[in-house]
């Protein structure tokens, strides 16, 4: 917490993605429970819609929000030294990074 | 100790502090969530293989076929649980819900608790499927 604000910040970002997360996650349930059949067809024109393919970013941004503020507390609690502190979050963000590319590789791809 | 300045004792043997059930509760949350964070890579790279054709959809679908990868998508999912209720939980006490001591201490026993019947419950479930 180097800046002013930025505690109050974090927690907001915690608590906006933790509902997000979970409204998306009973979406996601209502919509498979739904599913005539699971088929790679189904599935596939499932993802393949627009609003579930802007959904399913948003779901993964709040995803990895939630998760860096989380992992962000843990590490600052529990891993102490300046080197392999900043070891660690750099290689966390840049998971994280790669990930959200990899992610967004994925619905181009669908 | 040389920050102690009281010269009170300090006494942090893990293995005999009684961890209060609020504590227990607590840990369980970041364990949780550090575990699920491990397994976002997994997670992405099956989303990436179902999407990528019907072999690959079946592929998947194979994986969780097989008994050791339900028991591990059971645990998952009691994980998911947990973080949900203890989430939920935490959120309500910000409300000024349920602070006081003894609510705190029973809304963090019910957690605790409904997780492990969760967990049956969701073994059960996937198992059946």
């Amino acid at each position: 917490m180097n800046s002013r604000g930025d505690g109050i910040r974090s927690w907001l970002i915690q608590r906006i993605s933790a509902i997000f997360i979970v409204l998306y996650l009973i979406y996601l349930f209502i919509s498979i429970s739904s599913f005539a059949q699971m088929d790679f067809s189904t599935w596939h024109g499932w993802v393949a819609l627009t609003t579930n393919k802007i959904l399913l970013v948003l779901f993964f941004l709040s995803l990895l929000l939630h998760a860096w503020v989380g992992i962000r507390d843990v590490v600052l609690d529990y891993v102490h030294g300046f080197t392999i502190r900043f070891v660690a979050l750099t290689v966390i963000i840049g998971s994280m990074l790669a990930m959200a590319i990899w992610l967004l590789l994925i619905i181009i791809k669908v | 100790m040389q920050y102690n300045k009281t010269q009170r004792p300090v006494y942090l043997n893990l293995l005999q502090i009684k961890l209060p059930v609020t504590g227990i509760l607590s840990i369980l949350h970041r364990l949780t969530g550090v575990l699920m964070v491990f397994s976002l890579p997994f997670l992405v790279y099956l989303l990436d293989l179902s999407l990528n054709n019907r072999n690959d959809f079946d592929a998947v679908v194979m994986i969780f076929s097989h008994p050791l990868m339900k028991v591990l998508l059971g645990i998952y999912l009691w994980f998911l649980a947990h973080h949900l209720m203890a989430g939920i939980r935490f959120l309500l006490l910000d409300l000024d819900l349920g602070v006081e001591k003894d609510a705190a201490r029973r809304s963090a026993f019910i957690v605790n608790y409904l997780g492990l019947i969760l967990f049956v419950v969701i073994l059960y479930g996937v198992f059946s499927v």
